[in-house]
């Protein structure tokens, strides 16, 4: 049996990973899941009519990159990639489970999840599949830290989740028709 | 299930059975105050802003080990400033936070040693023998069981040391006519000469100055000792020599004092079961309930000094934390260090105050009171009379 790592060391990390991401950084981020039932698509498997639920409000560390420019055959357009770090804890107490495809809302920019990492193991060990631990013939040992999103900002204009083409009237500018 | 250790909440309540030795649990004040203690430690520490890994018991832990500290520091300052006059005390009265008053016992007993090599007083006792001597025989054995009789123990058997041999000349006033009996000196007949004899009574006597009988005394044993031989000895190793040769008839035995080498070098002396040194000095934990104030505040800036080392301690388990997306290192060597150093301080305060009160200490500033008043008053003008 491993002599360092024990549940009881573990504790005191997952205390202060919730005391970091809840308590002290707090940043938030939305997360909108898909509908899949609710969402149509093509003969390709894509679908311009994305259905999302109402977004859930989640603490991480993120890591927002720079801007990028991209100039092709179609004009201008910008990007950005940003690594978003969950406590795999606060996940897992509220079952939430972040997969590719899903939106974070962030900084007012969408990002579109690329991949997702949960192999961030402290001592080397996750308590979930650990086999001695699992079987009951050994204490928990190691904690499974976090749940690493990898996502890129995509157009706002497609995700229907707000309106972007649209504008108000402006009663500054409704002359009279007579005049 | 994942292992959820609690940590601080925010308040506690303490129960017996709490601390590590519970050496206080039934002390009213430190049960009463370990709360708030608690509390306050945790706050120094930055609760509530910042959680405290630590726990309600490992503060009164702190609490506990903080008042344990302070009776320590005082106990040791006490036993060192009186053990002199602990030494040979019972061990049963218990001596803490009581007036030890001062005496003479302890210094005693350290010379006890030099008594009983000068053959006045000290610790071993002194055995009477005696040296049977012959005709004619200069020389003896004093290991010869069959000459020597010993008070205690057996001759060439045990190891004994002569400390005093009466082999001596008859003292002089034995050889002297006493004055006032009034013969010897023809006192009487110069009083009768004076015209005084018919105002003495039957047995009558002039009034002498003492340094007349002592010069008298010496010119006895001085003639003894130059123009006879006198009584002497030598001794080396086992063997006596005795001058002047035994006859046989003036004296047939020689007397003598002497310690048993063993008693001499026995390690126990004197009672058992009495204060030997610094570890059997009857001083216990105080009660928190009796330190005063003062006292009471050093003990919670203790117990706030080891709560930083502790949770320092605990911080600092692993040099690195994993955090989401990266990691991070917690403020334990700098809580370790900073709770070290003001446990060094508070302890080197403590020691400083103490050494200040000291018996030596006390009488110096009274010396350089007393030496400050007497040069105050000797700048205050003196009056001039006026007749």
């Amino acid at each position: 049996m491993a002599l360092f790592g024990s549940g009881r060391d573990a504790s005191l990390i997952r205390h202060i990973n919730n005391e970091l991401i809840v308590k002290i950084v707090d940043t938030e981020i939305e997360l909108y899941k898909l509908v899949l039932e609710d969402t149509r698509e093509n003969l390709y498997g894509e679908s311009d009519q994305k259905k999302y639920y109402n977004p859930i409000v989640i603490p991480c560390l993120i890591q927002k990159d720079e801007k990028a420019i991209i100039g092709d055959d179609y004009g201008m357009d910008s990007t950005r990639t940003g690594i978003f770090g969950f406590s795999r804890d606060y996940l897992k107490d509220r079952t939430i489970i972040i997969e590719i495809g899903d939106i974070l809302n962030y900084d007012n920019e969408f990002y579109e999840v690329d991949v997702v990492h949960s192999g961030n193991y402290w001592a080397g060990k996750n308590p979930s599949t650990d086999l001695g631990f699992t079987r009951g013939q050994t204490d928990e040992h190691g904690y499974s830290v976090e749940v690493r999103v990898e996502a890129h900002v995509t157009q706002r204009n497609k995700l229907n989740l707000i309106e972007v083409r649209s504008g108000g009237t402006n009663q500054e500018y409704q002359l009279p028709k007579n005049l | 299930m994942a292992v959820k250790i609690p940590i601080w909440p925010g308040s506690s309540s303490f129960s017996a059975g709490d601390t590590p030795f519970g050496l206080y649990d039934t002390d009213n004040e430190f049960t009463s105050s370990a709360d708030n203690t608690a509390l306050w430690c945790a706050r120094k520490l930055g609760h509530p802003l910042t959680d405290i890994e630590l726990q309600d018991i490992n503060l009164y832990a702190c609490f506990e080990e903080a008042v344990t500290e302070y009776s320590n520091q005082v106990n040791t300052y006490n036993i060192r400033d009186n053990m002199v006059n602990l030494f040979g005390a019972s061990t049963g009265s218990n001596l803490t936070q009581q007036k030890v008053s001062s005496n003479l016992g302890g210094l005693i007993e350290l010379a006890e040693e030099y008594g009983t090599e000068a053959g006045s007083g000290g610790n071993v006792t002194y055995y009477t023998g005696s040296l049977t001597v012959a005709s004619s025989k200069q020389i003896y054995d004093l290991s010869d069981p069959t000459i020597v009789t010993l008070e205690s123990g057996e001759a060439g058997t045990d190891v004994i040391e002569i400390k005093r041999i009466f082999h001596e000349a008859p003292p002089a006033i034995a050889r002297y006519f006493d004055p006032f009996i009034g013969t010897g000196l023809g006192s009487q007949q110069m009083l009768d000469s004076f015209g005084m004899g018919n105002y003495s009574p039957g047995v009558s006597f002039m009034m002498m100055p003492v340094y007349a009988d002592v010069l008298r005394l010496q010119g006895i044993e001085f003639n003894d000792q130059i123009r006879k031989s006198s009584y002497s000895f030598q001794i080396l190793n086992n063997r006596i020599k005795i001058f002047p040769i035994p006859d046989g008839s003036s004296f047939t035995k020689i007397f003598f004092e002497y310690i048993k080498k063993a008693d001499r070098s026995a390690p126990l002396k004197g009672n058992t079961g009495t204060i030997s040194d610094f570890s059997n000095v009857p001083y216990d934990n105080m009660l928190y309930a009796d330190i005063n104030d003062v006292g009471r505040q050093w003990i919670r800036k203790y117990a706030l000094a080891l709560s930083k080392e502790l949770l320092g301690y605990i911080r600092g388990k692993y040099s690195g934390i994993p955090i989401p997306n990266a990691e991070i290192t917690l403020n334990g060597s700098d809580l370790l260090s900073a709770g070290q150093t003001e446990k060094e301080g508070l302890i080197t305060e403590l020691k400083e105050i103490l050494d200040s009160m000291s018996r030596q200490a006390q009488l110096e500033r009274k010396q350089a009171e007393s030496d400050a008043l007497q040069m105050q008053m000797n700048k205050i003008p003196l009056k001039i009379y006026v007749g």
